[in-house]
């Protein structure tokens, strides 16, 4: 039979090795997937719920049988009961000590006056205001209507109205790119990536819309209401306070809106999230 | 055995509880500049490769670049500096000597890896080695000088030598004397020399010389063989002159060294809570004063104000540090920041009062008629606080409130050298001022060498409780910064802001605090004790048929 660990030495590299599995392994994996400049820490609130789940994990395994918890608790015990001489009783003594210094120090640390820390929970996708709810953008696939209305306005009557078509939404593109970079480049950056020159000012990071959790989930007229309303139209749980983006109805036409979205989802090289059919 | 049940519990729950304390942290804001990269191949341009670099270019670069490449897209007025004009074939970022084109190599550098301080971001992720050379490819058909194909003259490049003391030295004797680097960089290189305001560069956009303390904010990289070539070829189209001819090569590595070392680490933005000190005595409005050379400054970081119109896209501002103290009366804040000109004047001129009006029609009003550098706008600084002290998260909107939530300011003005104690609530109605009874706070402001510190301070509790924050020790209360560069064209709602940071009025710690830790202590101790106990008591036989 090969040698095998103890059972208190495994539980406790078990323990070690899913910690760092959380502090370092995953803040650079993540790193590496999101395409980020620096790792990414994983929230102390989610290191306390993964580390619950490895010890209640442990204790399932350990509490299995009898024979498991003896042999768990052997090496406490033994520990416990001591006889050792020289310098492992010296060994002994020193951590038996250590564990009520430990307290203390936890029970200060708790008690004494310090900066609170600031963790809110911000719901990052509020729920859509119904008069905003059916909105769809006239420019990505356009109505007849508005194609021979192009027309007449450029005086393209000659060509099809296919053609017309393809170009009205060339023309509402390149507009949409324009008054993106004009409008959304200093937050949103030119690569609508989230990271335009304002971006490390605002704490409440601007979206970055490359972010397959951002614009890809959900529906144009979403990002129609968030662009028209702003921060400032957000609900509370949603912190709007925070939020620095301007209340674009107040300067930009409902047009040049859709022209932005238009360009925006282009810009980011994702696909809004297609309006479910409501019977 | 309930007891053996009840350990293996325990120590999991404790490791659990210890590992609570331990709060998330903010991930660094500044990235670390990417690397340099360079192409494994060169891509020779036939038509196809022009035709795929267009479509990249069309859809990326036009909106700044413009159609022709002559830096007039679109959104090209928004910026400063302006996007490159790319038909002059004038490049600033290269390896190649004054008034050569860049290699493609250069060019492929800059796209990488963006230029910090302007609107070109790192295109290193997003496009393909083999994109960025198609639209390098395209930007060349802009400018006829890339027609003759020539080789552009390199800047020779030795061993760069390592950093000793004496070299810096040297670099730092040159920097103030024969390069005269000090003219328009400043003494300090804060970018605040002596001709800096009269800078203007071929396009006839005024333009500031580098602040070269900003690590994160060197053009063409912070590296010491960066800094060496831009000494050595220049930065054409700017009045910066190539040093290639002038100096010797030891003595611009001397340079480069000279200003590596004036780097200042980028902020990290990772403190958002400016603990107030209890002081002992006077809280001094002298920034200078003792009490303020002590404790640990904040860094709060600012953007320009881009919520409403008039915005400000291209800031000068980008980070103040504060540090704060208190006694039994009065609580004064100690605020730092890089200014390369100081503006103590304000004439309430038909234009400054124009733009204070806030001009909605216009999204981004053009404040720089290209060459004509804005004076008479002050420099100012003002602090933000909620009127009320939210109770919860919901606090009013970081830009001037709201109308249910209004905030409460204390506006330092240069020109004035004192504090006026506003009210507002939302940006559509200008700020109220506070009648002359309610006027209690006070400050002073110092400028030196490119830095503008100022003291604001003001009685802890004031009478006018329905328009004053009123501080109370141990409590979080908001806070936001405001910064006016006056030279920038900042005045009114255009201004560099802060998100709401937090000032805590730090109290000593309680006898209480010290009973329960040793009870704590006490307690576990003899726990230990009882537990060692029960556990000798056992026979030994026990632990043998363990085994």
């Amino acid at each position: 039979m090969r040698p095998r660990l103890s059972l208190f030495s495994a539980s406790v590299l078990t323990v070690v090795l899913a910690y760092l599995f959380i502090q370092v392994v995953i803040p650079y994996a993540s790193m590496w997937i999101a395409d980020r400049p620096s790792p990414v820490t994983v929230p102390a609130a989610l290191t306390v719920i993964y580390m619950l789940l490895v010890f209640i994990g442990l204790y399932i395994y350990i509490t299995i049988s009898e024979e498991n918890v003896r042999e768990f608790l052997q090496p406490i015990l033994e520990f416990l009961r001591g006889g050792e001489t020289g310098v492992r009783a010296g060994l002994r003594l020193g951590l038996l000590a250590l564990v009520p210094l430990l307290v203390g120090w936890i029970t200060y640390d708790r008690l004494a006056p310090k900066v609170q820390s600031l963790t809110g929970i911000r719901i990052q996708h509020p729920t859509i205001p119904g008069q905003y709810e059916k909105l769809i953008n006239p420019y990505r696939n356009p109505t007849d209507d508005l194609v021979k209305q192009f027309q007449q306005q450029e005086g393209l009557d000659g060509i099809g109205l296919e053609e017309a078509r393809k170009r009205l939404v060339g023309t509402a593109l390149a507009e949409g790119r324009a008054l993106y970079q004009k409008n959304c480049r200093v937050c949103h950056g030119s690569k609508a990536d989230g990271s335009g020159p304002m971006a490390v000012g605002f704490r409440l990071r601007p979206a970055n819309f490359r972010d397959p959790g951002t614009i890809a989930t959900v529906v144009e007229a979403y990002a129609f209401w968030r662009i028209s309303e702003g921060g400032r139209g957000l609900p509370n749980e949603s912190s709007p306070w925070d939020s620095a983006m301007p209340r674009w109805k107040e300067e930009l036409t409902e047009a040049e809106i859709w022209k932005i979205i238009l360009a925006e989802y282009e810009l980011a090289d994702v696909e809004p999230r297609k309006p479910e059919k409501l019977e | 055995m309930p007891y053996k049940a009840f350990l293996v519990s325990l120590i999991l729950v404790s490791l659990t509880l210890s590992l609570e304390g331990r709060a998330g942290e903010l991930d660094a804001v500044f990235g670390p500049t990417a690397p340099d990269e360079l192409p494994s191949k060169k891509l020779t341009p036939t038509p196809e490769v022009i035709e795929a670099g267009k479509k990249i270019y069309e859809k990326r670069c036009l909106p700044c670049h413009g159609l022709n490449g002559a830096g007039e897209g679109p959104a090209a007025d928004t910026m400063n500096p302006r996007p490159r004009d790319f038909t002059r074939g004038l490049f600033k970022l290269k390896s190649t000597q004054n008034g050569e084109l860049p290699t493609d190599e250069d060019l492929f550098r800059t796209v990488s890896r963006g230029i910090p301080g302007s609107g070109m971001p790192s295109w290193k992720r997003l496009l393909s080695e083999e994109e960025r050379l198609q639209v390098i490819a395209y930007i060349k058909t802009f400018s006829d000088r890339f027609k003759d194909g020539a080789a552009p003259k390199p800047i020779p490049v030795g061993k760069e030598p390592s950093r000793t003391p004496e070299l810096i030295k040297m670099g730092k004797e040159l920097f103030e004397g024969k390069a005269q680097c000090l003219l328009c960089h400043g003494k300090a290189a804060m970018g605040n020399g002596a001709i800096a305001e009269a800078i203007v560069d071929v396009w006839g956009s005024p333009l500031y010389p580098r602040n070269l303390t900003k690590s994160w904010l060197y053009k063409g990289g912070n590296e010491v063989k960066d800094i060496f070539l831009r000494i050595s070829g220049g930065i054409e189209g700017t009045p910066m002159p190539a040093y290639l001819d002038k100096l010797t090569e030891e003595e611009r590595w001397a340079i480069a060294h000279y200003v590596k070392s004036l780097q200042e680490p980028a902020p990290s933005g990772s403190r958002v809570v400016i603990e107030s000190r209890p002081v002992s005595g006077e809280i001094p409005l002298d920034p200078n004063a003792p009490t303020w050379q002590e404790g640990e400054a904040v860094e709060v970081l600012m953007s320009g104000q881009v919520h409403v119109a008039p915005r400000n896209q291209d800031p000068t501002v980008d980070l103040v540090l504060v540090k704060s103290a208190y006694n039994e009366k009065e609580i004064g804040f100690w605020l730092e920041w890089d200014d390369r000109t100081k503006n103590v004047t304000h004439q309430d001129s038909e234009r400054t009062q124009k733009m204070e009006a806030a001009d909605f029609a216009a999204t981004y009003p053009v404040l720089y008629p290209p060459s004509v550098r804005l004076r008479g706008l002050r420099d100012a600084v003002a602090l933000q606080f909620p009127v009320k002290l939210p109770q919860g998260p919901e606090k009013p909107h970081f830009f001037l409130g709201d109308t249910g939530k209004p905030v409460n300011l204390w506006h330092w003005k240069a020109d004035l050298q004192k504090v006026e104690e506003q009210n507002a609530k939302g940006y559509k109605t200008p700020p109220v001022l506070q009648p002359p009874d309610s006027q209690q706070a006070t400050g002073q402001g110092v400028f030196e060498d490119g830095v503008w510190r100022v003291v604001l301070k003001r009685p802890l509790k004031t009478e006018d409780v329905a328009n004053d924050i009123q501080f109370v020790p141990g409590q979080l209360i908001p806070v936001v910064v405001h910064v006016w560069d006056g030279a920038n064209g900042e005045t009114g709602l255009r201004r560099t802001i802060s998100s709401w940071y937090f000032v805590t009025l730090k109290t000593n710690v309680a006898a209480w605090v010290y009973l329960f830790t040793v009870f704590a202590v006490a307690l576990t101790a003899g726990f230990e004790v009882w537990l060692i106990r029960r556990v000798k008591a056992k026979p030994e036989s026990q632990l043998e048929k363990i085994r």
